[in-house]
């Protein structure tokens, strides 16, 4: 583990009440702040596992973490670049809606699984090394840990 | 037949219901900052101040979103499809949800002007504020 972040987003009580409800504020800063422990950036992650308590979050949360800028995570996700071979594998092992909501839980342990490599082959990401866990509760309490593989 | 739920006022919650029956709209409004917030909550999540009265509100403002649901999550709900849910952005800054009336679903907007009228639910004594567009 290289990096951890939590933090809650504002107001604290309502999602109608968020400045913009598309922006998933606690995530972007406690992926800043776990990017930052790790010392990477989007950029260096090999895999990314968003716990998706509902569909759009992947969307929002390939924004809130930098993957691309706001507004492109639609189309990024649409055009194939969450992909197993793609730009950036996002969730291999399904995520919640083949392995049922259990608040990220599986995503951690799919990342995990991933840099040991011992997920099955047709979902194994190549190399794999850094990984980033994203997981969120409540409209919008977020916390992110970086995992990477020891190669030394 | 199953018929619709309706609003179970609080000690927190009653002057807005009660307010309601008068056909006024009010908002909670902070003693301490000035701040309005919705829904009704103890203390200010601004300020963190549990001092608050009832401020009448304009009861305008546009559509911050919407959806539009062809399936009735309920019931009661059954003859009433398509109807839209929004979020409505009041003047005083704080949002609502509210449905908006048949004749508003095909041309709803995002940014739609809407206004606040008010529903006297008949034989239940609960009056609804809803939003239209204006």
């Amino acid at each position: 583990m290289s990096g951890i972040g939590e933090a809650h987003g504002y107001p604290p009580t309502s999602l109608t009440q968020k400045p913009d409800m598309a922006v998933v504020r606690s995530l972007q800063l406690a992926g800043a702040k776990a990017f930052a422990m790790a010392d990477v950036s989007a950029k260096d992650l090999d895999c990314l596992l968003i716990h998706e308590g509902f569909s759009w979050y992947v969307i929002a949360g390939l924004e809130a973490l930098g993957v691309v800028k706001p507004g492109e995570g639609g189309p990024f996700a649409a055009e194939g670049s969450i992909r197993l071979d793609a730009t950036l594998p996002v969730n291999p092992s399904g995520g919640a809606l083949s392995e049922g909501h259990v608040s990220g839980m599986n995503h951690l342990i799919e990342a995990v699984r991933q840099l040991r490599g011992e997920v099955p082959p047709e979902r194994q990401v190549p190399g794999c090394s850094t990984v980033a866990v994203a997981t969120e509760g409540n409209f919008f309490d977020a916390s992110v840990v970086v995992l990477r593989r020891d190669t030394a | 037949m199953i018929s619709r739920p309706l609003p179970v006022p609080t000690a927190l919650t009653e002057g807005f219901w009660a307010a309601a029956r008068e056909h006024q709209l009010v908002l909670q409004r902070c003693d301490e900052c000035g701040r309005f917030r919705h829904y009704p909550q103890e203390r200010c999540p601004e300020c963190t101040s549990a001092a608050w009265r009832w401020i009448p509100a304009s009861g305008r403002g546009f559509v911050y979103t919407y959806t539009r649901s062809d399936q009735p999550f309920h019931p009661a709900w059954a003859d009433r499809t398509p109807y839209l849910v929004a979020t409505v952005e009041l003047e005083e800054g704080v949002r609502m949800v509210s449905d908006l009336p048949p004749e508003d679903t095909d041309r709803v907007q995002i940014g739609s002007r809407v206004e606040v009228f008010f529903d006297d639910l008949p034989g239940t004594g609960v009056t609804l504020p809803r939003f239209r567009l204006t």
